[in-house]
């Protein structure tokens, strides 16, 4: 079974040595392999190995007393030699900035204190990932350290690429080590310095569509607008839908076609984002999971809409995070950072999130409300007044592994945006942007 | 944990190494017994050498297409199928053999064997990670099995070696497995010192157990599973060496004989004290004795039906005019003869079992049996006897014996002297044993029966409290018969002179008697066969002054004699002598053969306590016992003197420890600025860098070691405004100058010329500005 689980498939050779191999290295007994991990430890291996050699030992010949006599120092010294040599340990883990991107590199620093007089070989830095965290994310941020002196303070700095959104660490950091055999990894906590939010990456998603809207406030954004109100800006040729009130007869006159002038006022686009982070909406693990995907889109909406002025506000995990009254920058720091902490788990389903306060008095905006077609299916649509919703939609069974795509299913809604390619999503939300902007 | 294990040339070059180690060690564990240790390395040299071939082979195409490898985990079905060809080659091969030549091998040897084939094969595709690990686990199991099934040097070194491959193999997979990224100290490097340290440890410790003084498995014997064993047993046993419950059941239906703790005694034709005698010290001369002839009468006659045991009768002599011995003869094959007596304790002992006191210049007459009972009495709840005797203040702690009676037949019991109490096997009837002479206890009316075990605790004698002792006083003098010697002898006037010369200047007491020992030890020489002539009418004179040689029972006589003359009282003791030189770590047992049969000394104490002496060269006596705390005290006192006498050696090392520990870096500096001086500056750059090195040296001394991470302009040269920290522009140059070095062109490393003479005095005046207390009193590295 465990030379199973190290010898996998066999590939093509001669058809009856390729039968023959898989039949010599087929798992018969794979449901307890749970129960004989532990036999993969090396440590495992030694005690079991000093136990043979014990029973040699006393049925065969003393000699094998020597080798389990042995053993039994190699074990000793892997078990206490990374005890003693951690005792007097102790550091910071911290980083260059406070908050990065995925995928941007920032320098995690590391500084180790050894009280005591004799070193420590191979350390290796936990940077308090909780258990089972996915590999891929924590890898980045383990590191190793050849020598603590003794009597030293050693510091180490290296680039630390996230690869997921989130707060770094997690838990406390904590250094550890198994030298010089690997049986046995002792581990002490270090102090954890400046934190590091990273935020989800984002993608430019173009302008805030005309339906968002807009109050008439003292705001920030000018936005071009054709009506009755405000300062005229220019002329512009006409657009099916302008009023005939607007036309400038001179300039028509001029060109021969028809020009409107354009007012410019004072308004902030409304815009409430609705991301649905459902557990059971969702496939896929680790960055490349439909929820984060789902997370990064709608932090483009976010981000870039902030940017353009627009006065938004998320819905998630049954949280309400408005940006409003601050510049743009703090605005949108806290919409990130409200975003990179948002949790593992969730029990607010879409129908939740849209039965919430703040979702059911929304109105004369625009509501982006970024879901699978797995969440939609245990959605019913309402008509809402005064509200326009766009959903974008994600088809979950693109972000899973080894999900087979069932054929699509009817959408109890039309999607604004389907996002059915993980590989190419930032091009097809500019792409679709655009698509409805003509249409 | 290991996860991963790297490619890694060493880790490779382990791994082959530990199955050629394994290959090597099942080689010498299955071999028939006839074929030599060199043939079976031989033969694992043969077999290890298309595996290292393949393996270079492989690693090598390997290297060239790496695209050849599939992707980890992933094993072709060829790869397969041959490793299971090679698991069940020996299989087939024993068919073939059994055909063939109509024999068979044993299964653990094919079972070995095809093992072994598995880990040839996998160390052969150790290319592959999946494969190094599996070639590790198969290699390790081979060494734990076949190190059971073979012993000697070789087999010894294999595991040694294989212990510091194994642990090479472990410590470079977890270095491999850490993920070192950018600036950490001192790199990745492999800590090859420490390692090395790790390694010597590891093995010194194995070849500490394999063939140290006491070895590990001898020691280790006793958790064996046997007939019996001191604090449990196994009713599965296939053999026996120790003693226990099993044994005693075994003696009931004795279908093998061993030793016994029950009652339950078999008679046998075993050899006694006295024919351990003839045999080693050769037949006494029979004397033809003229008798004369008396009639007697009717009347006078008694018939006597009961013939009386040999053993126990009174009033032997041991003539000390004996044939030569002769040398054993012993066909070819023939086995070396049982031992009388097996010892389990420390040695040298001496185990008294027959005194005698008078002496007539040619025969001991053996000291008259007093049938006394012994002081004993039963400890509550077992069956140990503690004689209760007074102890006089000459003791040291208590050691402890087993002593198991082999062939020997002989009442007295053969313990040590100055006991403290016994065991004899479950006997706790105190009518059973009795004095046979002062100081030797003996089983009444009966033979000590073969296979007893006796345990025994005695004192030893501490010789610091033998040179207290008083033997000025008349009130204790010895018994007459311990002093004087039979009418018939008169000790040569010469041998007193003799003595008196040896103890000359000599207070009266113990100093006297380590005196004459020391000199028969030392102007003697020990000869069995220098036996005196047939018709010497005084041995102990004929030893004294002229032969000079002779067999132990003529030194016991000298020493005997000539401590009389001096006024001693003595006798002299025959019985075994079990010599450390016999032990044997294989049963943990000392044997006591028939050449180990023994005369010495017992000197008189005033208070009636008779302590051996051992006159003859090559024999010793017992060492003193010390408790642990007795041994602390005595090297604390040891020290506390030895301290005393060095005392000004002592203060003046600690004056400089002190002084060394206080002003360590000063002296450290001192030393390197006087190097720096020295150092040859031809080429600016090194010189530079080496006046820059011991500038960083001072600023770690001083308590303000630059951190790795942070470059030297910015630890040294403060950002303060300049008015504040002015004195620091030479040091600022300085570190200018060697940043300016790293990139300078050829030229500028010339010595000669305005610009090098302007380096080197900046140089200079750093070195002299910047000293370990300025360091200490700046304010460097806080600034920055």
């Amino acid at each position: 079974m465990i030379g199973r689980a190290i010898l996998k498939t066999p590939v093509s050779d001669a058809r009856w040595i390729a039968r023959l191999g898989e039949v010599l290295t087929r798992d018969y007994c794979s449901r307890y392999d749970r129960y004989l991990r532990w036999a993969r430890n090396p440590l495992a291996v030694l005690i079991l190995a000093m136990i043979a050699s014990a029973l040699c030992g006393l049925f065969l010949h003393p000699q094998g007393f020597v080798v389990a006599f042995g053993l039994a120092v190699v074990l000793a010294v892997g078990v206490v030699w990374p005890s003693l040599s951690l005792r007097g340990l102790g550091g910071t883990l911290s980083f260059e900035k406070r908050r990065t991107r995925e995928g941007e590199p920032v320098k995690a620093r590391l500084s180790i204190r050894n009280r005591y007089p004799w070193g420590a070989w191979g350390l290796a830095v936990q940077a308090g990932f909780p258990e089972g965290a996915d590999r891929a994310v924590t890898r980045g941020l383990d590191a190793g350290l050849s020598h603590a002196a003794g009597w030293r303070t050693t510091e180490a700095s290296w680039d630390f690429v996230p690869k997921c959104r989130g707060e770094y660490p997690a838990d406390p950091p904590r250094i550890a080590s198994g030298f010089p055999f690997g049986l046995w990894t002792a581990s002490r906590q270090l102090r954890s310095g400046q934190s590091l939010v990273v935020w989800p990456r984002t993608f430019p998603v173009g302008p805030i569509p005309q339906a968002a809207g807009g109050r008439s406030a003292e705001g920030m954004a000018f936005r071009d607008k054709v009506g009755n109100t405000g300062d005229v800006l220019g002329v512009r040729a006409y657009r099916r839908g302008d009023p005939l009130r607007r036309v400038h007869w001179p300039q028509t006159a001029r060109h021969g076609e028809l020009i409107v002038c354009e007012l410019q006022a004072n308004s902030v686009p409304w815009v409430q984002v609705v991301l649905d982070t459902h557990t059971s909406s969702h496939t896929g693990s680790g960055p490349q999971s439909s929820r984060e995907w789902a997370i990064r889109i709608a932090a483009s909406f976010l981000e870039e809409w902030i940017g353009q002025g627009a006065e938004v506000e998320a819905i998630f995990s049954g949280r309400v995070v408005t940006s409003r009254e601050r510049s743009i920058k703090a605005r949108r720091s806290r919409v990130l950072d409200a975003l990179a902490r948002i949790g593992p788990d969730d029990p607010h389903s879409l129908a939740d999130l849209l039965d919430i306060p703040a979702c059911r008095d929304f109105g004369g905006g625009l509501r982006i409300i970024v879901t699978t077609d797995v969440g939609l299916r245990r959605f019913a649509p309402r008509r809402r007044q005064l509200v326009r919703e766009r959903f974008v939609v994600l088809r979950a069974a693109s972000f899973g592994e080894g999900l087979e795509y069932g054929g699509v299913e009817p959408l109890p809604v039309r999607p604004w945006i389907l996002v059915d390619d993980p590989a190419r999503i930032p091009q097809h939300i500019r792409q679709a942007w655009k698509e409805v902007l003509s249409g | 944990v290991v996860d991963e294990i790297p490619q890694d040339r060493v880790i490779r070059s382990a791994t082959l190494a530990m199955t050629a180690l394994a290959t090597a060690s099942v080689e010498l564990g299955i071999a028939e017994p006839d074929r030599s240790k060199i043939a079976s390395l031989a033969g694992a040299a043969a077999m290890m050498v298309p595996v290292l071939a393949l393996a270079w082979y492989l690693g090598r195409s390997v290297r060239w297409r790496p695209n050849s490898v599939r992707r980890n985990g992933e094993v072709s079905s060829f790869i397969v199928v041959a490793l299971l060809a090679l698991l069940v080659l020996p299989f087939a091969m024993e068919v073939g053999r059994l055909f063939w030549f109509g024999r068979g091998r044993m299964l653990e040897v094919l079972l070995l064997a095809s093992v072994r084939n598995l880990g040839l094969g996998l160390a052969a595709l150790s290319h592959r990670t999946t494969f190094i690990r599996l070639s590790a686990l198969v290699s390790l199991f081979l060494v734990a099995v076949s190190s059971a099934m073979a012993e000697g040097a070789a087999m010894i070194a294999i595991i040694v070696l294989f212990a510091a491959a194994g642990c090479l193999w472990l410590m470079r997979s977890y270095w491999g497995a850490l993920r070192f990224e950018g600036s950490s100290g001192r790199g990745s490097r492999f800590p090859v010192g420490t390692v090395a340290m790790i390694l010597a440890v590891v093995g010194s410790v194995f070849a500490a157990a394999a063939v140290g003084p006491t070895r590990a498995a001898t020691v280790l014997a006793g958790l064996m599973p046997t007939s019996g064993g001191t604090f449990w047993n196994d009713p599965d046993a296939q053999g026996g060496v120790n003693d226990g419950d099993n044994e005693v059941s075994g003696s009931e239906k004795p279908v093998s004989v061993g030793f016994t703790e029950s009652e339950i005694y078999l008679e046998s034709d075993r050899p006694s004290l006295y024919d351990a005698f003839s045999e080693q010290y050769g037949e006494p001369f029979k004397r033809t004795k003229q008798e004369r002839m008396i009639a007697l009468g009717q009347q006078d006659v008694r018939g006597q039906k009961e013939r009386p045991a040999e053993n126990l009768r009174a009033g032997r002599q041991f003539p000390m005019v004996r044939q030569k011995p002769t040398a054993p003869t012993k066909r070819p094959g023939e086995r070396q003869a049982k031992a009388l007596l097996y010892i389990k304790g420390p040695c040298p002992l001496h185990l008294p079992l027959m005194t005698y006191d008078a002496f007539d210049g040619v025969d001991w007459e053996e000291e008259p049996h007093t049938y006394r009972s012994c002081p004993l009495e039963q400890e509550p709840g077992n069956n140990w006897l503690r004689l209760t005797v007074p102890r006089p203040l000459i003791f040291a702690s208590v050691v402890a014996h087993q002593i198991k009676i082999g062939t020997l037949e002989s009442s007295p019991l053969p313990v040590p002297a100055h006991l403290l109490r016994l065991r004899v096997g479950s006997v706790n009837r105190l009518d059973f044993f009795g004095w046979a002479q002062e100081g030797i206890i003996q089983m009444m009316d009966r033979t000590v029966p073969a296979g007893t075990t006796i345990e025994t605790e005695a004192r030893s004698v501490d010789p610091r409290c033998l040179a207290t002792i008083d033997f000025t006083s008349t009130s204790v003098r010895s018994p007459e018969c311990y002093l004087a010697f039979s009418d018939r002898y008169q000790v040569d006037p010469a041998v007193s002179e003799l003595a008196f010369s040896w103890t000359s200047g000599l207070p009266r007491g113990w100093s006297q008697v380590d005196a004459v020992v020391a000199a028969l030890r030392r102007d003697y020489a020990h000869d069995r066969k220098a036996t005196p002539p047939a018709d010497c009418c005084d041995v102990a004179g004929h030893f004294l002054l002229t032969s000079r040689r002779g067999p132990d029972y003529l030194f016991a006589t000298a020493a005997a004699v000539v401590l009389r003359s001096l006024g001693y009282g003595t006798r002299i003791v025959s019985g075994f002598y079990a010599s450390p030189e016999r032990y044997d770590p294989g049963t943990r047992h000392t044997p006591v053969l028939g050449e180990d049969v023994h005369f010495w000394t017992e000197v008189r104490l005033p208070g009636g306590t008779w302590v051996a002496i051992e006159p003859t060269p090559g024999y010793e006596v017992m060492g003193t016992a010390f408790s642990w705390t007795e041994y602390l005290g005595a090297i604390a006192v040891a020290l506390g003197n030895w301290i005393k006498g060095q005392y000004a050696i002592f203060v003046a090392s600690g004056v400089f420890l002190a002084v060394l520990f206080r002003f360590w870096r000063e002296l450290a500096d001192l030393f390197l600025t006087f190097a720096w001086r020295l150092s040859p500056r031809r080429d600016t750059r090194r010189w530079l860098a080496r006046t820059f090195r011991l500038v960083e040296r001072r600023s770690r001394w001083a308590g303000h070691p630059r951190p790795a991470s942070t470059t030297p302009r910015r630890w040294y040269v403060p950002s303060a405004p300049r008015s504040a920290v002015d004195q620091a522009d030479d040091l600022a140059t300085l570190i200018l100058l060697v940043e300016r070095s790293l990139y300078a062109t050829d030229e500028t490393r010339s010595s000669r010329g305005p610009i090098a003479a302007e380096l080197a005095a900046t140089c200079r005046q750093v070195v002299r500005n910047w000293t370990l207390s300025r360091f200490r009193a700046s304010r460097v590295g806080t600034l920055s």
